[in-house]
């Protein structure tokens, strides 16, 4: 039967989301931010989710979530949206996004605040308006007189405009004896103290003149150009101070709970959120437990000691040693090979001499019926192809040193028999190679000999 | 106690034991690194105990491939946990015999067997000749710090595996192209026959029409002998002895007789003789019944590969105790028989004595193949070394060939070998021998 193979089985699958999980969460503890306002991400009804995902559908757009990120090319037009800044500009941010717009010829602004956080950037970008920051009157009907049209829109708790320059008053409360002014608009854009009508809540509602009256501007603002809509003023909401009660079950309403649940699970997954406690949690205990009077603390000891010397007699102890292998034996009787190859103390003697002397005596009678002590040898040896000059050297050096050796002869004196004996057997190579046979090559003798 | 602590788990006892203390007459905050060590150490204890129960119920089987001589004998073991226990440190070792060498692989290596799967483990050896025993596995059991173990066992069966000599191709060509026809053999003995085989003085009763004329011519009156013919029945006996094993790995005297003996029981085969085998050693005599072709040689390359080597490292050497000549009288045929008898220089003397009964029968010729143990490993070593070697040695080998004269006048036909002799020496010389 063919054996289905799979390369990704599904326990390798789920081991390898295992790990990858835990890889991810022992980088570090796993910020997910939840935004309660003005956020482009927050989905709920003080969200700009609505208003960034209409934006984004029609423009060219940048979510701007750190300014040292943004880069635009040359030859750029621009929209900045902010929408309820929450944070303060600083300085170096000011800065950063007076950089960028400066970059793009003809850049704009829309700035819909109420708290008064945007002062600075209007500051430094140019515009004539300045925004009051605070609210002092609630739901005013405000005129908008704007060259897209003319709207009458109810806001929340706007904050009256001041200008510092030339600046035409667009957004002018009705229905009052001394009406404030709540939206300017220069060259530099159009600024309105109100942020709360570009949240969710409004554009979702059914109220379709305030979506008019927004992306109006925006068209007119915004001709071919990259809205960058700033969401680096929001504040993000931590959601431990749910689990600490620290949140009014009002705000938990405008948090768009699958954020919420998102972000808490990946908060306690990761091991920061429960093993620091549990270590602290363990701590105490064994401190509680630990940190008592003098006589418990050798009552414990004791026990311990009792109950460690039990288990210990219990336990049965070996010494971890790793499992015998076997030993190969790759030579049989390779010692006494060696025995006989270095017999005599591995050195070559007199006795060795003559073994060779006879060896190749014999040898040589076998073959041509001459021995070496022959006046012929020389002769035979030469006849075999072996110069004549040394053959005659040969058999004179094997005879005088045979004669030397079998005590014959006092002459030629010898010092060490080992070297002369390897001379000869030198020699006698050359002599047998002649003969057909070879002392030093693997198969050159027994052959014959046997 | 199915499991036991180590040396490092009274090291850990004692370092516990030491934080602890130290942190209850505050010394030193230890006392949680104290505890953790204990605790962690019960964890261990109890994965060691169910660990070592989960070994205990491994599933092992085994197969084998290969089993031809000089070729890779590759043994394989498929281990499966059946348990949910996962197996983390496993030491495991194969047992094999010392004599053989492993070309592939590790004879030990820690193991992982994961809950409900399976492992498997292969080796290879350069296959030899014999019968051997590779296996069973032992297995031992570790916790991933090593501070207990459960204890040694095996698991797995022995696996018995049989290899086959290789035949010398060289030899058994050369002995084909002696060959005259199937079933019809050159005796080299005077007979009946057709192949003029050589002439010998006019004896008494000879038959007048062999007499050899143009001999007659030159004043000698001399008869033709021809070449008797006839179905050869063929032993081949070889005796066994330690020094048998002399020399490296597959160039011992015994693969060189193996050998020797699967080519002539290949060429007997091809020729449709009868042919039988007897290994012999100092405590016995085990022999293949005779038969003719291929029945014979499969019997012959069967009984060759049953040869144990270990127990062959326990042969003193070859006695003459008769045993020998009473088997081979009581199974051998009526007909000529040819034994072909291989054995070590040591041995030699011993075995002729043995044989000397068979070669005095005019039904049976003998043939003595002698190997040298001390010359099998000379081409491993340097040409200088193997020239001191020769000359140490010359005696020796001169004291062989006093032997095989000795052999000889026993009315057995002896030859000594060297070790790298195989086809062509070994034909020439039994040619030589039988005319």
């Amino acid at each position: 039967m063919k054996q289905k193979v799979s390369l990704l089985s599904l326990p390798l699958l789920l081991s390898l989301l295992l790990i990858g999980v835990i890889g991810a969460l022992e980088r570090g503890p796993v910020a997910l931010p939840v935004y309660v306002g003005a956020h482009p991400t927050n989905e709920g009804p003080m969200g700009l989710s609505e208003l960034y995902q209409a934006i984004r559908r029609n423009y060219s757009t940048i979510l701007v979530s750190s300014w040292e990120a943004v880069r635009v090319e040359g030859n750029c037009k621009l929209l900045l949206l902010v929408i309820s800044p929450e944070v303060p500009y600083t300085e170096e941010e000011i800065e950063k996004i007076s950089s960028v717009m400066s970059r793009c010829v003809g850049s704009k602004i829309l700035v819909a605040d109420e708290t008064g956080n945007a002062n600075p950037l209007l500051s430094a970008i140019g515009s004539a308006a300045r925004i009051g920051g605070g609210a002092q009157r609630q739901y005013p009907l405000v005129s908008f007189e704007v060259p897209w049209g003319s709207y009458v829109l109810l806001l929340d708790r706007p904050s009256p405009l001041f200008a510092h320059g030339e600046a035409k008053a667009v957004g002018v409360e009705i229905g009052v004896p001394s009406p404030q002014v709540y939206s300017f608009m220069d060259e530099k854009g159009l600024v309105i103290g109100d942020g709360s009508i570009f949240l969710n809540q409004v554009l979702r509602s059914e109220a379709q003149l305030y979506a008019d009256f927004l992306f109006g501007a925006i068209r007119y603002l915004c001709q071919n150009c990259t809205v960058l809509l700033d969401a680096t003023r929001a504040e993000p909401f931590n959601p431990l101070s749910i689990i600490h009660g620290r949140v009014s079950i009002e705000v938990v309403q405008l948090i768009d709970p699958v954020s919420l649940v998102i972000s808490l699970l990946s908060f306690v997954l990761h091991p920061s959120a429960w093993l620091v406690p549990l270590g602290a949690i363990a701590n105490r205990l064994i401190a509680e437990f630990l940190l008592v009077n003098p006589i418990r603390e050798l009552l414990i000891t004791a026990t311990f000691v009792v109950l460690a010397l039990f288990l210990a007699s219990r336990e049965e102890s070996a010494a971890d040693r790793p499992l015998r292998e076997v030993s190969e034996v790759h030579w049989y009787g390779y010692v006494a090979f060696k025995k006989n190859l270095v017999k005599g103390g591995g050195s070559l003697g007199r006795e060795d001499f003559i073994s060779l002397y006879e060896l190749f005596n014999y040898l040589l009678s076998a073959s041509t019926g001459i021995a070496l002590n022959s006046p012929e040898a020389p002769l035979v040896l030469e006849a075999r192809g072996m110069d004549g000059r040394r053959a005659r050297e040969y058999v004179s050096f094997m005879n005088k040193f045979y004669k030397r050796a079998m005590g014959k002869s006092w002459w030629p004196p010898v010092v060490f028999w080992g070297s002369t004996t390897r001379k000869a057997l030198e020699m006698t190579e050359e002599a047998l190679k002649a003969l057909g046979y070879s002392i030093m090559e693997a198969r050159g003798l027994e052959e014959r000999v046997l | 106690m199915i499991t036991s602590s180590t040396q490092r788990a009274l090291a850990l006892v004692l370092l516990a034991s030491l934080a602890i203390t130290a942190d209850l007459f505050g010394l030193a905050p230890a006392g949680r690194i104290g505890v953790t060590a204990v605790l962690v150490m019960i964890a261990l204890k109890l994965y060691a105990t169910v660990a070592q129960a989960s070994l205990e119920s491994l599933r092992v089987s085994s197969r084998h491939e290969g089993a031809l001589e000089g070729r890779p004998l590759r043994v394989s073991y498929e281990i499966c946990n059946p348990t949910y226990v996962p197996l983390a440190f496993v030491e495991l070792s194969l047992n094999y015999p010392e004599y053989l060498r492993l070309s592939e692989g590790s004879s030990a290596l820690i193991a992982g067997i994961p809950p409900k799967g399976c492992m498997t483990y292969s080796v290879s050896f350069a296959a030899r000749v014999g019968e051997h025993e590779i296996g069973p596995l032992r297995a031992l059991f570790r916790d991933p710090f090593g501070i207990f173990r459960g204890r040694e066992i095996t698991i797995g069966e022995k696996t018995v595996v049989r290899v086959k000599p290789r035949e010398s191709e060289k030899l058994r060509r050369f002995l084909l192209s002696l060959s005259r026809g199937a079933g019809m053999v050159r005796t080299g003995k005077a007979g009946e026959g057709l192949e003029f085989l050589a002439t010998r003085d006019y004896m008494p009763g000879d038959d007048l029409k062999r007499i050899f004329w143009r001999a007659l011519a030159k004043g000698r009156l001399a008869v033709k002998e021809f070449d008797r013919e006839s179905t050869q029945y063929n032993v081949l006996l070889l005796a066994v002895s330690r020094d048998m094993l002399a020399g490296p790995y597959l160039q011992t005297p015994f693969e060189h007789a193996a050998r020797i003996i699967a080519s002539l029981s290949r060429y007997f085969a091809d020729r449709g003789e009868h042919q039988s085998f007897y290994l012999v050693g100092s405590r016995r005599v085990e022999g293949t019944r005779m038969a003719r072709g291929r029945r014979g040689y499969e019997a012959v390359m069967r009984a060759i590969s049953r040869v144990k080597l270990s127990s062959m490292l326990e042969e003193e050497g070859f006695s003459a105790d008769g045993r020998l000549s009473r088997a081979l009288l009581g199974s051998l045929p009526r007909e000529r028989v040819n034994l072909i008898a291989i054995a070590t220089a040591n041995n030699a003397i011993q075995l002729a004595e043995e044989l000397k009964a068979l070669a005095s029968s005019s039904r049976c010729s003998v043939y003595l193949l002698l190997l040298l143990p001390q010359l099998y490993g000379i081409e491993s070593v340097s040409p200088m070394e193997r020239a001191v070697f020769r000359i140490k040695s010359f005696q020796e080998i001169m004291a062989v060939k006093g032997a095989i004269k000795e052999i000889k006048k026993r009315g057995i036909k002896a030859i000594a070998l060297a070790p790298s002799d195989m086809a062509r020496k070994i034909v020439r010389k039994l040619a030589m021998e039988r005319v």
